[in-house]
């Protein structure tokens, strides 16, 4: 969903409409689920983080000045669902993959890509879930992550590279 | 096959020979190499020097202000180079990088060289990201930048005239050089070359060249684009002859070149095939398609709270 998609949608949500507020649950509840997902690594834990931001996006949406509300919607979701990390007690990263139970047909193909998204940091886990899940640019990915550009650049491609290896069984 | 490549080749370098015979113009008359030929010295090569900015360059141009978007192979992102120079007069790369050229006879595989320092190394790492395919890309080191070369080649141009004997000027890539094509029968030809040997070292080459020199009366007009100076008959011949060269080195070497090396293949292993490899590209895909969705019951619980 663009910014333009998204800003009459906020425009009504601000009214209270419950229209555009289950508009932006279809759109949003997918990346937004998987990027809080691969933070936590906790299926759980992410569903809370959902709730949590589907809530506060209805009673407190953002102001119509903000430039950038796709990207200021993911900043918003990667923070709860780091808090989310930090209010475990053993909030350490996860380094097994998170299974996904829907239990598609790409069932084992998806516990093989968990297990590679288990490799990887917390932030290379950000920047490519952000990009890839979340569809944002990877300026908006540097300024949600607060990184420069060029490091966000360098440590997507690392990342591909390191799931890359381990989806291909270590070999390079 | 080769025997003929062979016989192009043989033709090929016999050509230069045959260019080698003509006669300079009757009516040239070499001038004196003026005391000082060059005013103020071009700026030393400063290979660790140049700026790097705070957040690494996006491989985006040199104006380097739009949106970082992968491309899908090396020729994609070297079009997008060209295309967003914003009339740049001095070089479509981005800074750290001192040459580009085809790896393999295409534009779909490039060589690029970069700069053997932590600008360098940032500008190599900020182009990989951009291109989906990097098996498009080889890199190598080479010392100065193309803006740097494209300076030296700007303000070169400025002060050949009648006394040098210099038939053209431009920026050889693979060579990371400043190239002066002179005429070595010129009187003023050497005193020239050791000149530029001394002030620039390495940065500027010479090779042999003939057609109309360089020519203070004209005012290197037409040398502004880093081409040779003027045109006439016997440049063309010239021209002619070394593009048969050319022609035919390339030739050969397509013939000659060492097979073996082909894209990922499955791998075979005792007689069952096993997958290829994934690319970072295929990789890519795969993350996309896998994303996650909540449970049903979570936007029932949405609104439960919302009530």
């Amino acid at each position: 969903m663009t910014d333009t998609e998204l800003r009459p949608l906020l425009e009504r949500l601000r009214t209270g409409d419950r229209d555009a507020f289950e508009a932006l649950y279809r759109e949003l509840s997918g990346p937004v689920f998987t990027v809080a997902v691969r933070i936590t690594r906790d299926r759980m834990l992410a569903e809370d983080v959902l709730q949590e931001f589907f809530l506060k996006l209805f009673r407190t949406p953002p102001e119509p000045g903000v430039k950038n509300p796709r990207a200021y919607l993911y900043r918003t979701a990667r923070n709860l669902a780091l808090d989310a990390l930090r209010s475990r007690p053993d909030w350490s990263e996860l380094k097994e993959g998170a299974a996904d139970r829907d239990g598609p047909e790409s069932w084992q193909r998806r516990l093989d890509l968990e297990g590679a998204f288990g490799v990887l940091g917390a932030e290379e886990r950000q920047i490519v879930t952000l990009h890839l899940n979340g569809g944002l640019t990877f300026r908006e990915v540097a300024q949600i992550v607060e990184r420069p550009l060029g490091t966000v650049l360098w440590k997507y491609r690392k990342a591909l590279g390191t799931m890359r290896n381990y989806l291909n069984g270590g070999a390079t | 096959m080769k025997t003929i490549f062979a016989l192009i080749l043989c033709l090929a370098l016999a050509a230069p020979a045959a260019a080698a015979e003509e006669s300079r113009p009757a009516e040239y008359a070499p001038a004196e190499m003026p005391e000082v030929y060059f005013g103020e010295a071009p700026p030393a090569p400063a290979v660790g020097e140049q700026d790097v900015p705070d957040s690494r360059p996006d491989a985006s141009g040199p104006a380097g202000a739009r949106e970082a978007v992968p491309f899908a192979n090396a020729g994609e992102l070297y079009e997008s180079w060209y295309a967003n120079s914003k009339g740049d007069e001095l070089s479509v790369y981005p800074e750290g990088v001192c040459g580009v050229w085809s790896t393999d006879g295409t534009m779909d595989r490039l060589t690029i060289a970069v700069t053997p320092d932590e600008a360098g190394e940032a500008c190599k790492e900020a182009i990989l990201a951009q291109v989906e395919d990097d098996s498009t890309l080889t890199f190598t080191h080479q010392t100065y930048t193309h803006r740097q070369l494209r300076q030296l080649q700007e303000e070169l141009t400025a002060y050949l005239g009648d006394e040098t004997g210099a038939c053209s000027i431009g920026v050889h890539e693979m060579e990371n050089r400043v190239v002066i094509g002179i005429d070595t029968a010129h009187p003023g030809a050497r005193a020239f070359m050791d000149r530029c040997a001394g002030q620039y070292g390495d940065m500027v080459g010479f090779e042999g060249g003939k057609g109309y020199h360089f020519s203070t009366a004209l005012g290197q007009e037409a040398a502004a684009g880093g081409g040779q100076a003027g045109g006439g008959p016997e440049t063309s011949r010239a021209a002619w002859m070394w593009l048969l060269c050319t022609a035919g080195v390339l030739a050969a070497a397509l013939a000659l070149r060492p097979r073996g090396r082909s894209a990922v293949l499955a791998r075979v292993d005792g007689g069952t095939q096993t997958a290829a490899p994934l690319t970072r590209k295929q990789t890519a895909q795969a993350v996309r398609e896998a994303a996650l969705t909540p449970d049903r019951r979570a936007w029932a619980e949405i609104l439960k709270c919302l009530e």
